[in-house]
């Protein structure tokens, strides 16, 4: 499988496409790690909890009328639908280009960032609700 | 209730009105605050839309306001 340099993620949160006001991004799907270890067992034993999943970003600041700070700041407080594309929006789902999509709580946003001389970003993690899909298009 | 697209982040180009159906799931009042749709008011009738058709009622200008210095409605005097 060939190696993936990442030039045009699809980020859509809330239904809008802010991808190109995006420098990063990262879904983390972690769960709870729950012991099951009883008597007789040789060693610890474990099963998964619960999904705990977060999304990470790192936002081009923008103020202008429908762009970032427009969208993400009623949002705030918040739950948003997000879906991601590693290989753009406009490449449809596949095995080898999977889109992943779920609910975030937007927990946290960081409107003005920045010491003088510097590109205005806003990086935010918010917590998954619920869990994350996988989808292929199957 | 719709709305019309008032961005290019959307799913839906410029210009696009959509209805309660086609957002749903979506935030509406965090689009409409985001600048990404706009409520579209309620459709005008073709017979609005023609100006002064029969049987149509002209629109009535509204009134000057009377001024302090005149005398609104007072009889006029007879020489």
């Amino acid at each position: 499988m060939a190696r993936i340099v990442l030039t045009d993620v699809g980020v859509v949160l809330g239904g809008v496409d802010l991808s190109d006001h995006i420098a990063s991004v990262e879904i983390s799907q972690n769960f709870d790690e729950v012991e099951t270890t009883a008597f007789g067992d040789g060693g610890r034993t474990r099963v998964a909890g619960l999904e705990d999943s977060t999304l990470s970003l790192s936002f081009h600041q923008d103020f202008d009328t429908g762009e970032v700070d427009a969208t993400i700041a009623p949002l705030v407080g918040g739950t948003a639908a997000f879906e991601l594309a590693p290989f753009g929006t406009a490449t449809a789902a596949s095995g080898t280009a999977p889109r992943y999509s779920g609910t975030v709580l937007v927990t946290e946003w960081t409107a003005l960032n920045g010491a003088v001389g510097e590109l205005s970003t806003a990086d935010v993690t918010w917590p998954v609700v619920g869990q994350v899909a996988r989808g292929t298009g199957a | 209730m719709s709305w019309r697209v008032t961005s290019n982040r959307l799913a839906w180009g410029a210009g696009t009105v959509l209805g309660a159906d086609d957002l749903a799931g979506c935030n509406i009042d965090a689009l409409v605050q985001g600048g990404h749709l706009a409520p579209v008011k309620g459709k005008r009738s073709p017979a609005d839309q023609v100006p002064d058709s029969p049987g149509r009622k002209k629109k009535v200008e509204p009134e000057q306001p009377v001024s302090d210095d005149e005398p609104a409605e007072g009889p006029e005097e007879q020489e």
